[in-house]
């Protein structure tokens, strides 16, 4: 398909005074990220899967003497349709560098790097989602031409949003981290106690509080952030009583401790950080991997007119959120 | 994906292959876009001048100026093709026609191009806009030159 690995591309192959040629590339991928965060569905065979739901109830009415009980019905949730998008990269390598090159030099195994790819692929998509979760699209950076995506959930919002849209029609609901006073706190103490009162206040379809408990915390790798949740991870976990981060009295810490899922393929909005219940992670709540089709390696092609050599992965899946209400999220910037 | 200065074919149903074409005196790295003159024998680079109406090749080897030949794929127009731009990519440019810059580097002017001086029709984008990575179509003829102007 595409102009194949020439001698000329890499020339060093064929150069006998070169005794040896390593393969370089990373592993990062190789250690997933995205099932702690997603919740995967595997074995998904339509090309469109969608999901509604039903509300419970509200809280039940004082009934006067003789009078008829008041009744109420649930109502109906968001629908979120998931399309199966097909991902895919080809090697394709020409018949004398086969021969002379790749074989020569033992490296086969480069054809492993196109599963490398996909997996690669699929964390940084997933990746993205949290990276643009104050947008309801954004440009997906593709080698085969960028494309935009849109993210938003069932309510038609961002992941995180202050003005999720209750499916009764009552007061919308936030997941955007605030004590009150001040929205998108940076990653401290004082905004875990703010997580928590996040989490505290959002409510059910039917307006019911759900007291979300955020006990993982997801943001960049080795950022600024994930040092400062360590620093105070490490600080609350003190055997016997944590003490408070930040501050020289004794007073214990009164936060909950937590998880840290650090994710290295956060690339744009690095400070971006989000509480996540992990119990609520299922087919109802939060981001969802739904896969028809997993890493698929065919090969090789001879194409028979050139006798250039074509390795192919594929991989099919679609991902997304229908309800964001077992996330939360900071923008890091403490804006009053 | 890929960076830096050429021409690469990212899709081609027609998996073409490659042929040796006729050269003289020119300096061919691998990516570099070769034209066919009106009237002329040997194939020479592309430059800013390139017309949309020649034939157009794809170097997948390279050549220096003492060699008379150089491995290429003959492009019929179809192919999709990712290159170097000459300034930042930009989603908005997308079916705008444009100049090449030389041999391996297309001239994202932001205005399509209407005279038959230009080689190059862009159709996305990849990566980030300061990658400068286009893709689209590049502009090949069968020799007769255009009456457009």
């Amino acid at each position: 398909m595409s102009a194949p690995l020439t001698l000329a591309q890499a020339v060093d192959l064929t150069d006998v005074a070169i005794q040896d040629i390593y393969l370089k590339e990373s592993t990062l991928e190789k250690k997933p990220f995205y099932s702690q965060y997603y919740n995967v569905v595997d074995g998904v065979t339509d090309y469109y899967s969608k999901d509604s739901s039903l509300s419970g109830l509200g809280q039940a009415a004082r009934i006067t003497e003789n009078a008829v009980v008041t009744s109420e019905v649930p109502v109906q949730g968001y629908d979120k349709t998931y399309t199966q998008v097909e991902f895919g990269k080809m090697l394709p390598i020409t018949k004398k560098m086969w021969k002379f090159g790749i074989k020569k030099r033992d490296l086969t195994r480069v054809v492993k790097s196109l599963i490398a790819a996909c997996e690669r692929k699929r964390e940084v998509l997933c990746a993205d989602r949290l990276d643009n979760a104050w947008s309801t699209s954004y440009t997906v950076s593709d080698d085969s031409g960028n494309y935009s995506a849109t993210i938003s959930g069932g309510d038609a919002v961002s992941i995180i949003s202050t003005a999720h849209t209750r499916e009764d029609g009552g007061t919308n609901w936030n997941n955007q981290i605030t004590d009150g006073t001040t929205v998108n706190m940076d990653a401290d103490y004082d905004a875990l106690k703010a997580l928590a009162r996040t989490g505290s206040l959002v409510r059910d379809p039917k307006g019911n509080l759900m007291d979300v408990n955020y006990d993982t915390i997801l943001c960049r790798s080795k950022s600024a952030v994930n040092f400062r949740l360590r620093e105070i991870q490490k600080t609350i976990r003190v055997p016997g009583r944590g003490t408070m981060p930040g501050t020289s009295d004794n007073d214990a810490a009164a936060i909950d401790d937590f998880n840290i899922i650090a994710i290295p393929w956060i690339t744009t909005n690095t400070s971006y950080w989000f509480g996540m219940d992990s119990s609520m992670k299922g087919d109802e709540f939060g981001l969802q991997y739904k896969e028809s089709q997993p890493i698929q390696m065919e090969g090789p092609n001879v194409v028979f007119k050139t006798g250039e050599i074509q390795y192919k992965t594929t991989m099919m899946f679609d991902i997304g959120h229908n309800d964001s209400r077992n996330f939360s999220g900071s923008k890091n910037t403490n804006a009053s | 994906m890929y960076f830096g200065a050429g021409f690469r074919l990212i899709r081609d149903n027609a998996d073409k292959g490659a042929h040796a074409i006729t050269i003289s005196s020119q300096t061919v790295a691998v990516g570099d876009l070769l034209q066919l003159p009106v009237g002329a024998t040997d194939w020479t680079v592309c430059t800013s001048a390139s017309v949309s109406y020649t034939r157009k090749a794809l170097a997948v080897a390279s050549a220096t100026s003492s060699d008379t030949e150089v491995l290429a794929i003959e492009l019929d127009g179809s192919e999709d093709v990712q290159v170097q731009s000459a300034n930042a990519s930009a989603a908005a440019d997308n079916g705008d026609r444009q100049a090449l810059t030389d041999k391996n580097t297309v001239n994202n002017s932001g205005t399509d191009v209407t005279t038959t001086t230009v080689g190059f029709l862009q159709r996305g984008t990849i990566g980030a806009t300061a990658d400068n990575q286009i893709w689209g179509n590049v502009l090949v003829g069968n020799g007769v030159v255009s009456t457009v102007t």
